[in-house]
């Protein structure tokens, strides 16, 4: 049987009951949905990217489990400061990280990486729009 | 109190499963041993290709095979030319809409279906009606997720001659729903008589008695594995007329090959005359046929009688109390029968209140208690209904109250991770 306390931590517990950066942005930079179509999880975001690339704020909304959110939430804090192309880069082991995760089931790893995505084709946009 | 079944399945009986709870059967059943025994007994003893040697092994491989067609159609209800062996409802619902829907849709006609439908028939018809430039026709639900009568007849009526196909299933996988088929399909042969009906008995074939002939559909589905038959194993009823050679709507074969040819020269080919050979291209799974033939053996030996009042007091008994519960909606109808109709059947689906279905999944499988979550390959009819996602507890011939006991103790354990 699965450890449940190993999964549902009071950090993700905590984040998925009071996400972080909650809300669309009004002018962002970039903006991206994304929607896990197994298990009907969805997330928006907009980011708001600086001069240098660097993103400066955060904003996002979205409907799905406590590891989606949750891991969402961590993410919208850490990309701040960061520049796009690194977070770019990003894989989901860093959202494990962020939410203190030792180990992740394969099955809750489209959970754990649903926000990185949407963040990920956010910059994508970006990325296309800026070098027009 | 356990199943009197349970036994018979051994993998509840190994070690690394004692604290299993399965409740998943809609997605696939366990396999008791006789059919387990069945399929490693013919790889052990009687395993040849088919039609093809003329060596004594090989005739009894043959053999093996017509003898496990033969017991498969004859638990449909149907003669054993009428059936042709797929490895599940998706490729057979696929040969359906590729071998007669590719050459008798038309622009102006209809396919007329339901949004209740798993996605293996609704995808496929999606497809077809785009490459012949006919109309796909979806129809509602009412909140419970029944089909309404009154707004099928209505469509039937409307469309009239221009409906070429109906594709319906017979137990909805999400709700369980059981539609009303003789009164559909009564309804279809008056106002759409140009229509073939093609039920998708994936989710039925395990839990009712079906007779293909008095259905009066011109095709219908199946799943071994959904009725204790191996992965691998399914197959397609096919009414006689649509297999006529010298009918002009004909099934027509949709895969090609070895085994289904008549004649071959190096520009063309002719089809085999025998229908079941017509529909079997290339090696088919032999030792899955003979433990579809084994699994249906069991069923019919254990009798429907006892199938169905065992089953009906498992779900009785899960809708009640899953019912009773405020931390949950359960989705579908809120009863089995209305009046002697049976309207629900195999299956209880539920949305628990502020908490994703996939994190009540997991508290549950922490339990041992086996779920399945997500759109259960129906996301229209979960889009439609608002459902982000829901939790399904499906039940098999070894499903027990005692399964519903774990179910409800697990399902206590949401509110404490999740401090409601």
């Amino acid at each position: 049987m699965n450890d449940l306390h190993d999964l549902y931590q009071e950090q993700l517990l905590e984040e998925y009951a009071h996400p972080h950066c909650w809300g669309l942005l009004e002018k962002p930079s970039c903006s991206a949905r994304y929607g896990n179509a197994s298990c009907g999880d969805t997330i928006t975001v907009s980011l708001l990217v600086d001069e240098s690339d660097v993103i400066t704020a955060v904003g996002w909304e979205g409907e799905g489990c406590a590891v989606s959110m949750a891991g969402m939430s961590v993410l919208a804090q850490a990309i701040q400061g960061q520049s796009v192309t690194v977070v770019a880069k990003w894989q989901y082991q860093q959202v494990q990280k962020l939410l203190g995760l030792e180990q992740i089931s394969p099955s809750r790893i489209a959970c754990l990486q649903m926000g990185l995505l949407s963040v990920q084709q956010a910059i994508i946009q970006y990325q296309s729009n800026t070098s027009r | 109190m356990t199943s009197p079944w349970k036994s018979d399945f051994p993998l509840f009986h190994v070690q690394k499963n004692q604290d299993l709870v399965y409740l998943d059967s809609a997605a696939t059943t366990q396999k008791p041993q006789c059919v387990l025994d069945a399929v490693s007994q013919y790889y052990q003893q009687d395993c040849a290709n088919i039609h093809r040697g003329v060596y004594e092994l090989s005739e009894r491989s043959s053999t093996v095979w017509e003898e496990s067609r033969a017991t498969i159609a004859a638990f449909f209800g149907a003669k054993s030319d009428e059936l042709i062996l797929t490895s599940n409802t998706t490729q057979a619902i696929n040969g359906v809409a590729y071998g007669w829907g590719m050459s008798n849709l038309a622009p102006n006609d209809v396919v007329l279906t339901t949004i209740m439908e798993h996605h293996s028939n609704l995808v496929p018809w999606q497809q077809v009606t785009k490459n012949t430039g006919s109309q796909l026709e979806v129809l509602g639900v009412s909140p419970d997720g029944q089909l309404e009568l009154e707004k099928m007849l209505a469509t039937l009526k409307k469309y009239g001659n221009a409906i070429k196909v109906v594709a319906l299933t017979y137990v909805s996988n999400t709700t369980g729903v059981v539609n009303p088929i003789a009164e559909i399909i009564s309804s279809v042969r008056r106002y759409c008589p140009l229509a073939v009906v093609l039920l998708d008995a994936a989710q039925a074939a395990a839990h009712l008695p079906i007779n293909f002939h008095n259905l009066d559909v011109d095709f219908l589905a199946f799943s071994g594995h959904k009725l204790y038959a191996p992965m691998g194993s399914g197959g397609l009823l096919v009414k006689s007329s649509l297999l006529d050679s010298a009918n002009p709507k004909q099934l027509q074969p949709w895969l090609f090959g070895g085994g289904m040819i008549g004649q071959v020269s190096p520009q063309s080919a002719t089809w085999n005359e025998d229908p079941s050979d017509r529909f079997t291209a290339g090696t088919p799974d032999v030792a899955a046929a003979v433990g579809l033939a084994e699994a249906v053996t069991y069923l019919s030996t254990t009798g429907w009688q006892a199938i169905i009042q065992h089953e009906q007091e498992v779900l009785e008994y899960a809708l009640q109390s899953l019912l009773q519960s405020d931390d949950l909606h359960v989705v579908g109808p809120h009863v089995s029968y209305t009046g002697d109709n049976r309207v629900r059947l195999g299956s209880v689906t539920w949305l628990y209140k502020g908490v994703h279905a996939h994190d009540v999944a997991q508290v549950l499988s922490s339990r041992g208690v086996a779920v399945r979550s997500g759109h259960h390959c129906t996301m229209p009819l979960h889009t439609a209904m608002g459902w982000p996602a829901t939790v399904r507890a499906s039940f098999g011939i070894y499903t027990s109250k005692e399964d519903i006991y774990a179910l409800l103790d697990a399902l206590q354990l949401v509110k404490t991770v999740f401090r409601k």
